[in-house]
């Protein structure tokens, strides 16, 4: 059995991940209210996608708030990738599980 | 890992992906604004069919409507603007390009045949052809956004259809009461249904 990748594995960076592949990056008021997460559950996980080197973030200032957004990177993107091959094979029956 | 976690992780990234993939920036008050805009150059033509010169008329219906879509559409795309800054996003998203590839043969064939329809002096067909064409953006819309868009986009559908069918039988509509039928057509559809659409999305969706 391959590994898996447990930075991903997890029910809420999993969500976060699916999120920015499809739109490439968004902000952390729509990933918020998207995923229905709390502020502090949003931070950690973003956090610990953005330490993998999955994502990245970047600060900026809309008036005197601060703008957050969360961009996914071509290695977010291939370990997304990798992951959802990995389901699939599970599924598939082609990976002992 | 197991299977049936497996399955559960796929059906996780299905969810997400598919509601990240709508498009949700829609505005019911643009709906409204632009019926009234439509009223508003419904009005004009109205004025025109009885005030300018035939030779005349062509340029005032493409004058008018142009300026009726235009300004339709920058109030569209600033109500969608402000509907995204509300969560602090953009309007720019994925979703919107799709909905805009969506949308694209039904507006470009209504506009070629409408084009034609007006160059051969078929004036009275052309409600009817916008109709059809924006019905189909909105039904090809629709598999993007809410349900409402596609079932909006099948009542222009019908409405143009019938509109185009009755105008074709001269054998049983008077001549003289075409254009009325056409120019209450043009008011319903882009007046009327507008009005309605946009009244029920906002106080559906809240937007």
């Amino acid at each position: 059995m391959r590994e898996i990748d447990e930075a991903i594995h997890q029910k809420t960076r999993l969500a976060i991940m699916a999120h920015l592949a499809v739109v490439g990056e968004t902000d952390f008021l729509t990933l918020r209210k998207i995923l229905s997460l709390t502020d502090g559950n949003l931070s950690v996980h973003s956090a610990i996608l953005e330490e993998k080197g999955f994502i990245e973030t970047e600060k900026t200032f809309v008036g005197k708030k601060t703008r957050t957004v969360y961009r996914i990177t071509p290695t977010g993107r291939k370990a997304f990738q990798a992951y959802v091959t990995e389901l699939e094979s599970i599924l598939r029956g082609i990976i002992d599980p | 890992m197991k299977k049936s976690q497996a399955e559960e992780d796929i059906q996780i990234i299905r969810e997400v992906m598919e509601r990240s993939a709508r498009y949700t920036h829609f505005s019911g008050l643009s709906g409204v604004l632009s019926g009234i805009l439509a009223l508003i150059g419904c009005a004009i033509t109205y004025w025109v069919n009885f005030n300018i010169s035939e030779l005349q008329q062509n340029n005032w219906y493409a004058l008018t409507w142009s300026s009726v879509l235009i300004a339709a559409i920058a109030e569209d795309l600033m109500l969608a603007q402000r509907n995204a800054q509300k969560n602090g996003g953009s309007i720019w998203v994925p979703a919107t390009y799709q909905v805009m590839k969506a949308i694209f043969p039904g507006v470009f064939v209504a506009f070629v045949i409408s084009l034609t329809a007006m160059l051969e002096g078929a004036l009275d067909a052309i409600p009817g052809v916008w109709a059809l064409g924006y019905g189909a953006a909105l039904c090809a819309a629709g598999m993007f956004t809410v349900k409402e868009v596609w079932v909006y986009g099948i009542i222009q559908l019908i409405t143009g259809s019938a509109s185009l069918l009755v105008l074709s039988q001269p054998a049983i509509i008077p001549r003289e009461i075409v254009p009325i039928i056409s120019f209450s057509q043009l008011a319903l559809s882009f007046g009327i249904y507008q009005i309605v659409f946009g009244l029920w999305m906002t106080r559906k969706y809240r937007k």
